[in-house]
């Protein structure tokens, strides 16, 4: 009889999950804190911090804590938004390229978002940009439910999620087309860019429920993501009810991104890079990558909207031109650094 | 002791029929073959009794218990599916891969316990994968990751196993080496029912043979009783035959049937 050797614990990796989310939880935190003292208007940043604490209205109390303080909230919630459903959705499709918007849900609330600007009615009523967004959100996976089907492939939901992408982007084009003024189509141009700037505590009243709800679909789907790794019928097989696991990754990215483009308009490859980046330290199972992801993404919306604040050019930058500018030449990094091992 | 009972399947692809009133039974411990030409329905029949194929009529149970009475996480405890090939979506690391076949085992909330890094081991062992453990799945050689993918079946320990051709990219020391492994667990009360294309392999191991054509059972029962010239003749159109080398069972195939041998009904 000879005794087997036991199996080491975590799997051999480098880094165990812990380590990896509470340094990732600790970046967040010390990004958030330079996001509060980084800005155009010079403070002196603990006096004003007191001041915020002991709620003196002086200007730049009010600057900390109505303006910046909101405005790091809101990165750090869009970025974990955008990191979270970019894993669950490349697990969910099995395809490294998927992101948060594959199935049409950024495009659907950009769209929402613009009918909103095409008829003016931030005008009439201050929150109806946010609210046009989550409708158009919520419309997309809706319509990605009818047209998928109940028990849907993932090349279905990939192409459902296509058309709508396609007629998202064709409202978005024709609203642009039809706008009565050249003012009208840059204001919708510069919303589509993606920003966080100028927003409040209001804004993230909006967004965090939404977001928390859909963080909450994703709690307890890391196993069925992991099963996903050999197939869909291995995954029923183990005991997985994957119609479920489906519709609580779907709705739950709905909430997450609806809000977050929201909020703060598009932004790209936050979804695409961050999985990307953090795969290899979680052993590559997806199941161990949302939560990571999400604060990863945090992690790298704070620093490109501190970017947009440090770069000194007129008008300001947006934020979702610096993350595609950033992103996309180091998405194409990753993918010759990781080809090899990706088949 | 497990029964699976199979009754009546019929499974239509947009209105072809794939299988027609198929019923296959299996006892504990027995090592049942399924075998027929491409296309005769052994993958179909295969997922059908996971559960994973809707059926147009039949049933399946286990030990009287209709399947679809059983909860998936119920059927999974009880039940392990191989499918054919070897696809895995990411880089995962071998044991990883393997510890992925104790989720029906795991408790709701809880990971993977002692119990369930033994089981992995164990069944790494069983295939002679364990060396493999810290590869990455994906840079292995495809039998190497075929026995990798039977070792995640075979680590739930299950009481039936379900495997579509667990053998096909496996070298011939390793074919040996995995049915004989799955001869073992059958002989200790598991009940395996295993697609084969290799007839010798299936006539020297199985102890029951179910040989399906055109989605119908066209013989069933013991080996020697299937693999019959008539029937491998009429089943796969060629001329073949059951013989003996070496104490060991082996099927020899000499050629395809002809139109013409087939009307002159000529015999090996």
């Amino acid at each position: 009889m000879t005794t087997l050797p036991s199996l080491a614990r975590p799997s051999g990796l480098r880094f165990s999950n812990t380590v990896l989310i509470v340094g990732l939880a600790v970046l967040v935190v010390l990004l958030g804190v330079v996001s509060i003292a980084v800005g155009r208007v010079p403070l002196a940043f603990l006096q004003t911090v007191q001041q915020v604490l002991t709620g003196e209205r002086t200007t730049e109390a009010l600057i900390l804590g109505e303006i910046r303080v909101p405005r790091a909230i809101l990165a750090a919630l869009v970025g974990a938004a955008l990191g979270g459903a970019g894993a669950a959705m490349q697990g969910l499709l099995r395809n490294p390229l998927a992101e948060p918007g594959i199935l049409g849900v950024s495009a659907s609330a950009g769209l929402g978002a613009v009918v909103v600007l095409y008829f003016g009615l931030t005008q009439v009523f201050a929150f109806a940009l946010p609210i046009g967004g989550m409708a158009g959100a919520l419309v997309a996976v809706l319509l990605t439910f009818v047209l998928s089907g109940r028990d849907a492939s993932i090349l279905t939901l990939i192409l459902a999620g296509v058309a709508l992408n396609t007629f998202a982007a064709a409202l978005t084009s024709l609203a642009l087309n039809l706008a009565p003024s050249p003012y009208a189509a840059l204001e919708i141009v510069f919303w589509l860019l993606g920003s966080l700037a100028d927003r409040s505590f209001d804004h993230v009243a909006i967004a965090l429920p939404l977001m928390a709800l859909g963080g909450a679909l994703f709690i307890g789907t890391g196993r069925a993501l992991n099963a996903l790794s050999l197939g869909e019928d291995v995954a029923r097989s183990l005991g997985i009810n994957l119609r479920l696991v489906r519709a609580r990754l779907i709705l739950g990215t709905a909430l997450a991104v609806g809000a977050a483009v929201s909020v703060s308009g598009t932004i790209g490859f936050v979804g695409l890079v961050v999985p990307h980046l953090l795969r290899p330290l979680v052993g590559h199972e997806p199941g161990r990558l949302l939560l990571p992801s999400a604060l990863g993404g945090a992690a790298l919306v704070l620093a490109a909207d501190i970017a947009t604040r440090l770069i000194p050019v007129e008008p300001d930058l947006q934020l979702g031109v610096v993350t595609a500018i950033v992103g996309a030449p180091f998405f194409l990094y990753l993918l010759l650094h990781l080809r090899r091992t990706m088949r | 002791m497990t029964t699976l009972d199979a009754r009546n399947i019929t499974v239509a692809f947009g209105g072809t029929p794939v299988l027609s009133d198929v019923a296959i039974t299996a006892r504990s411990g027995s090592f049942v073959g399924l075998i027929g030409p491409n296309g005769s329905g052994k993958s179909t029949l295969l997922r059908s009794l996971m559960g994973l194929q809707r059926l147009e009529s039949g049933q399946v149970s286990i030990d009287d218990v209709p399947l679809a009475d059983l909860p998936i996480t119920e059927r999974a405890r009880r039940l392990s599916y191989l499918p054919a090939g070897t696809e895995v979506h990411w880089p995962l690391l071998a044991e990883r891969l393997v510890a992925l076949g104790r989720i029906p085992n795991l408790d709701s909330w809880r990971g993977l316990r002692e119990v369930d890094f033994e089981a992995v081991t164990q069944a790494l062992n069983a295939v002679d994968v364990l060396h493999l453990r810290k590869r990455v799945v994906t840079t292995l050689s495809t039998g190497e990751r075929a026995r990798v993918l039977l070792a995640r079946a075979l680590a739930s320990s299950p009481r039936i196993l379900l495997a579509d051709e667990p053998v096909a990219a496996l070298d011939v020391s390793h074919q040996l080496l995995v049915l004989d492994v799955i001869r073992d667990l059958c002989a200790a009360g598991m009940t395996a029912i295993v697609v084969f294309h290799d007839l010798s392999l299936a006539a020297r191991y199985c102890s029951d043979l179910v040989l399906l054509r055109e989605g119908r059972v066209f013989a069933a029962g013991a080996p020697v009783d299937v693999l019959v010239p008539n029937t491998l003749r009429d089943a796969y159109g060629v001329r073949a035959a059951l013989t003996t080398e070496s104490g060991v069972p082996q099927v020899v195939s000499y050629a395809r049937v002809t139109p013409r041998d087939d009307r002159h009904g000529q015999r090996p």
